[in-house]
């Protein structure tokens, strides 16, 4: 285990607002993959979530010296993302290209998802696919806001808390929007007629 | 159950549901589930959907994303060979693996010449590309002899030969027209035999003919070289693109300084104009005072009630 590994966020941001840019380096290593997740989640495209990374990166590079409790730079660093994503959304391409609850036309929805059993190939990656599918499918019929809470928390590992400093709403409100956002996950999952017993 | 009351039972399932309350509120709202069918039949349901949830996650990390601040990334090496490159051809006794061998050396000392004469990456795979063009069609031949290489376009050359037992670095070499195929392509498991007393020795076990395998270690290295002057540019496309994004930023920082400035700027003349105009407000009340309302007052006004 090399000295970086033994480090926390907050000892790692210390040394990256003296200057010490691998520490900063290791700091997005730690955290890039989660970040990627829930951006591509959020936005539904591979392609504007690695941008949006990077610009998150770089933002959060850029400002580094403003964060003032090194602890949170995890949500100090999806906050930043889940901004650019806001900004994404408001843009008209993207818009488009996101699945919302907005703009997608529920019988469009019921036609294109897969309906009866929770798919499930041979091949990891292509079972990989299938489900990921599935869950843009399932989040993408719910409105932003349950859906970023709801991400957060079940794929994310932040506290109602911690999701209240990211999204800037009340922790009651994030546990609100939790708990409205799973009851529209189990109805979309009942009006698929996936069966329950394939996802334990 | 009220609205309010219910709204805040249903925070407490989702705490509960995800390990935020402490010990003595989730003994209560369990006890509180098991007393309230309505209550209990929502914790099935969300409880279900997280289960769901649960089943579909998937680990969602980019393969070879890379933070690609340009400050900050350690540079490789400029002759690293790119991990997983093709190497071709036996490893035989007398080629070095990593390619460090004088031919090599040579080969690779052009090639970093190449790179470093001033262009980037792509000019110098360009170069390259434009070169191996180049010698293709130009029938370009590569033969060891004694004491370095000789290079060769057009047709075949004169073939030397190393007479059996004769001196492998140089000493009496015999001239024979052979044909381009005869030359320097010797068996590389060892010495062959052309004719009586004349054997081509291949450089592979110490003697000064090219041989196929040779070649194909050329190739190998050769790639290599290539593949790293890509990643190379790869390296510096992003780290030019990084240097980009933060040039916008820059600039949109600056411009957002100037609009700042313009406004402030139209501010104060909006300012200045309403206090202009105030002062000749000002002066044509003091003027209406003085030419004509001295000694009038409201007093003297008419009262419109009076008849």
């Amino acid at each position: 285990m090399d000295r970086w590994e033994q480090m926390n966020d907050e000892q790692l941001v210390v040394l990256a607002q003296s200057g010490d840019a691998q520490a900063f380096n290791r700091l997005a290593s730690r955290w890039e993959g989660s970040l990627y997740g829930f951006v591509r989640r959020t936005l539904g495209n591979e392609d504007d979530a690695r941008d949006v990374c990077q610009e998150a990166l770089l933002k959060a590079y850029q400002n580094i010296q403003r964060l003032r409790e090194g602890a949170k730079f995890k949500s100090w660093i999806h906050h930043i993302a889940l901004n650019l994503c806001r900004d994404r959304f408001r843009s008209t391409k993207v818009r488009g290209r996101a699945v919302s609850i907005d703009d997608t036309n529920p019988e469009d929805l019921e036609r294109e998802a897969p309906t009866g059993a929770v798919p499930r190939a041979a091949d990891g990656d292509a079972e990989a696919d299938s489900l990921r599918g599935l869950l843009d499918q399932l989040l993408g019929e719910l409105p932003e806001e349950q859906k970023t809470c709801l991400l957060l928390r079940e794929y994310h590992g932040f506290n109602s808390e911690e999701i209240s400093q990211i999204t800037g709403a009340p922790a009651a409100t994030v546990r609100t929007r939790i708990f409205y956002g799973l009851k529209s996950v189990r109805q979309a999952v009942e009006r698929r007629g996936l069966d329950l017993a394939d996802f334990r | 159950m009220d609205e309010r009351t219910l709204e805040l039972m249903r925070e407490k399932l989702v705490a509960l549901l995800y390990d935020e309350l402490g010990d003595g509120e989730a003994r209560a709202m369990r006890e509180e589930l098991e007393r309230n069918p309505a209550l209990r039949a929502e914790w099935d349901e969300i409880s279900s959907a997280r289960t769901v949830l649960s089943g579909l996650a998937v680990d969602e990390a980019p393969s070879g994303f890379e933070f690609l601040t340009p400050e900050i990334s350690e540079p490789a090496p400029a002759s690293e060979p790119v991990p997983g490159a093709r190497r071709t051809g036996p490893s035989r006794a007398g080629s070095s693996q990593d390619g460090s061998s004088p031919e090599g050396g040579v080969l690779t000392g052009i090639l970093t010449w190449i790179r470093g004469t001033g262009g980037g990456p792509v000019w110098a795979a360009a170069a390259v590309l434009v070169m191996v063009a180049v010698l293709g069609l130009s029938g370009f031949r590569v033969q060891k002899i004694a004491g370095g290489f000789a290079l060769g376009f057009g047709d075949a050359p004169v073939e030397t030969l190393l007479p059996t037992g004769g001196d492998p670095t140089g000493g009496t070499h015999a001239a024979n027209s052979g044909s381009a195929t005869d030359l320097g392509i010797a068996d590389p498991a060892g010495t062959r035999s052309l004719a009586g007393d004349v054997q081509l020795t291949p450089v592979s076990v110490g003697g000064d003919y090219l041989t196929r395998d040779d070649m194909v270690d050329y190739e190998s290295q050769m790639f290599q070289v290539v593949s790293a002057m890509f990643h190379d540019y790869e390296k510096y496309r992003d780290q030019e693109l990084a240097g980009i994004i933060r040039m916008m930023y820059s600039e949109m920082n600056t411009r957002q300084d100037q609009n700042y400035d313009d406004l402030r700027g139209r501010i104060e003349e909006v300012n200045v104009g309403l206090m202009l105009e105030k002062n000749e407000s000002d002066a044509r009340y003091m003027d209406l005072m003085q030419s004509g309302g001295e000694n009038r007052s409201l007093d003297d006004a008419p009262n419109p009630n009076e008849e």
